[in-house]
C-alpha cells in the first residue's frame, strides 16, 4: 500500500516539476498557484491507486493536464489565456520537449555566469525581489517599458547562450 | 528587417510579465497554433523564466545575486511580490492533508494525526477590539504591532457587523503612503508574534486562523483570502538582508500559505494554515491578505469597498511524542 511519507517524499521531490508544467498551461502564477493546490490535492486523492513501479513525474502530470482543464471551466471565458485545442498542442510539444529540459537547465546556470552585473542586476530585481523592478524604475524616474524592454533583452541572450551551449555539446544540430 | 523570433520573445516576456493586452494575446494564440517551432520557442521560454524564478528565489542566489552595491530597494510587502510558487508549492503539499505542513513536518505530524491531540495553546489573539485608527506601514521590524497596506479598525458600518466584538479590520487600499505600488491587487496586514519563552524550544505546529468577509457587489470582481505564517530566528532587518518578504521567507525556517476564494455575500468566511515550528524559532510572522483574483489587470493599487478581517487566532500545537521511533 502506498504510504503518507511515501507520497510527501516524491510530491517535494517533483513538484517543481508539476509545476513548471502548469505555468505552461496556464501561464499567470497565481493561477498556476491555484492550479497546482487542486493537483497536489487530486494526486493525495488518487494516491492509492499509484503505481510505484511507474515513474512519478508523468503520473503527476496527466493529473495536473486535467486539472487544468476543470479549472479552465470554472473561469470566466474572458479570464483563459489560449484555446483548449492550443493547450492540447502545447501539452505534446512539452512532452517532446522534456527529454533536454534538465540539459537547457544545466545550460542555463552556465550562462547566468558569463552576465555581466548590470544584466545580472536586472534578473536579480526581477527574480530574487519580485516588484522590486518597478520599484527601481519609479525611483530611478525611468519608464517601466524601458526595464521590461532590457529584462527581454537579457532573457533573449540566456536563450540564444543556452541554445548555443546545447549546440557545443551535441545535445542540438549545429 | 523585422525578425519573427523578435517579435515572438517580446510577445512571451509580456506574457509571463502579465502584461500582454488582449489583441497581443490573440496574436501570440495565432501564432502558436500555427507553428509548431513557436510552440517549441514557447515551452523553452516559459521554462526559462520558471528556472530563473528557482535560481534566485528558491536557491541560494549565491553569484546571482543583485549587486550589493545596487539600489536599496523599500521594504515592500505587497504580496504581488511573493513568489507566488512558494505560496503555491507550501499550499499545495498541505492541502492535501486539509492542512499545512513544512515537508519535515509532515513525517513528524502523521502519528499525531491518528492519536488524540494534545490541547492547543493560544500564542495570539486578535478582534482588533482595543486598537482604533489605521496601520504601520510595510513590512514589521518590531514584534507587537499591525502593520502592512492601508486598513483601518472600524466599528459596524455598511450594515455590517463585526465576527465578535465591536470592531474589525478594514482593508482599504494594496498599498501603503509612501510605497504607493503603481500595480496591485494584494491587500497585506502583518504581525510578528515572539515566542514565548516558557515554550522553549518544544517542538510542535503553529497553526493560524483568521476569520474574513466581502460585502456583496454589483460588479462581476473575484476575491480571495490568504493566510501565511514563517517561522522565524531574529527580526527583520536591513542588516539580514531580510526587509523584504521573499528574503523573509528565505531566511524562515519554515512557511506555509494557504488562499481560498471567498464569497461575496456578507458572511464571515474562516481560512487557516499549519506549519512546523522548529527549536530555533523566536518569532512567527503572520501575513493575511484579501486578494482580487479577477480581473487581473489594474492600472492602479487596489482600492477595496466592504472587505474585512477579524478574529485573527494563533496556537501552539504541542507533539505529543516527539520521538522519531514513534513514526
Amino acid at each position: 500500500m502506498n504510504s503518507m511519507p511515501d507520497f510527501v517524499r516524491l510530491w517535494t521531490s517533483h513538484q517543481e516539476e508539476v509545476r513548471r508544467y502548469v505555468f505552461l498551461m496556464v501561464p499567470r502564477s497565481r493561477d498556476a498557484a491555484e492550479v497546482l493546490q487542486e493537483v497536489s490535492v487530486r494526486l493525495w486523492e488518487k494516491w492509492p491507486e499509484y503505481d510505484a513501479s511507474r515513474p512519478f513525474v508523468p503520473w503527476a502530470i496527466r493529473f495536473a493536464y486535467l486539472e487544468v482543464l476543470k479549472w479552465r471551466q470554472r473561469q470566466a471565458r474572458e479570464k483563459l489565456i489560449f484555446s483548449d485545442a492550443l493547450l492540447a498542442q502545447l501539452d505534446a510539444t512539452q512532452e517532446e520537449e522534456s527529454p533536454l529540459m534538465e540539459a537547457r537547465r544545466g545550460a542555463l546556470q552556465g550562462c547566468l555566469q558569463k552576465l555581466g552585473p548590470s544584466e545580472r542586476r536586472w534578473l536579480g530585481l526581477r527574480y530574487a525581489n519580485h516588484g522590486a523592478i518597478k520599484a527601481e524604475a519609479t525611483h530611478s524616474g525611468g519608464n517601466l517599458r524601458k526595464v521590461y524592454y532590457a529584462l527581454e533583452k537579457v532573457r533573449a541572450a540566456l536563450l540564444r547562450c543556452v541554445e548555443g551551449n546545447l549546440k557545443q555539446e551535441g545535445w542540438l544540430d549545429a | 528587417m523585422h525578425n519573427p523570433d523578435d517579435r515572438l520573445h517580446a510577445l512571451l516576456a509580456r506574457l509571463v510579465e502579465e502584461t500582454l493586452l488582449p489583441e497581443e494575446q490573440e496574436e501570440l494564440e495565432r501564432r502558436l497554433a500555427s507553428d509548431p517551432d513557436a510552440r517549441k520557442r514557447y515551452v523553452h521560454y516559459l521554462d526559462l523564466h520558471a528556472e530563473l524564478q528557482a535560481s534566485f528565489t528558491l536557491r541560494d542566489a549565491g553569484p546571482f545575486a543583485p549587486d550589493a552595491s545596487g539600489p536599496t530597494v523599500s521594504p515592500r510587502l505587497a504580496t504581488s511580490r511573493i513568489s507566488p510558487w512558494r505560496l503555491g508549492i507550501g499550499a499545495a503539499a498541505c492541502v492535501a492533508l486539509g492542512m499545512l505542513f513544512a515537508s519535515v513536518a509532515w513525517a513528524y505530524a502523521t502519528p499525531r494525526l491518528r492519536a488524540s491531540p494534545p490541547p492547543a495553546i493560544p500564542l495570539f489573539a486578535e478582534g482588533f477590539e482595543t486598537s482604533r485608527g489605521n496601520l504601520d506601514s510595510g513590512l514589521p521590524m518590531r514584534a507587537g504591532v499591525w502593520s502592512g497596506d492601508d486598513a483601518q479598525t472600524v466599528g459596524p458600518e455598511q450594515g455590517f457587523r463585526p465576527k465578535s466584538g465591536t470592531s474589525m479590520l478594514r482593508f482599504t487600499r494594496a498599498t501603503y503612503s509612501g510605497e504607493n505600488a503603481p500595480v496591485s491587487r494584494w491587500g497585506d496586514v502583518y504581525r510578528l508574534v515572539e515566542w514565548p519563552g516558557a515554550l522553549g524550544s518544544e517542538q510542535g505546529r503553529i497553526r493560524l486562523s483568521a476569520s474574513f468577509a466581502a460585502l456583496p457587489a454589483g460588479d462581476e470582481e473575484q476575491y480571495a483570502m490568504s493566510v501565511s505564517l514563517m517561522a522565524l530566528d531574529s527580526l527583520p532587518s536591513a542588516a539580514a538582508g531580510t526587509t523584504s518578504l521573499p528574503m523573509l521567507q528565505k531566511a524562515s525556517h519554515t512557511h506555509a500559505s494557504r488562499i481560498l476564494p471567498i464569497k461575496r455575500d456578507g458572511s464571515w468566511q474562516q481560512n487557516s494554515v499549519e506549519t512546523f515550528v522548529s527549536p530555533q524559532t523566536r518569532y512567527v510572522l503572520i501575513h493575511l491578505a484579501m486578494v482580487r483574483r479577477f480581473p487581473q489587470d489594474s492600472p492602479e493599487p487596489l482600492q477595496f469597498r466592504g472587505h474585512y478581517l477579524d478574529d485573527v487566532k494563533l496556537e501552539f500545537l504541542p507533539q505529543s511524542d516527539p520521538s522519531p521511533s514513534s513514526r
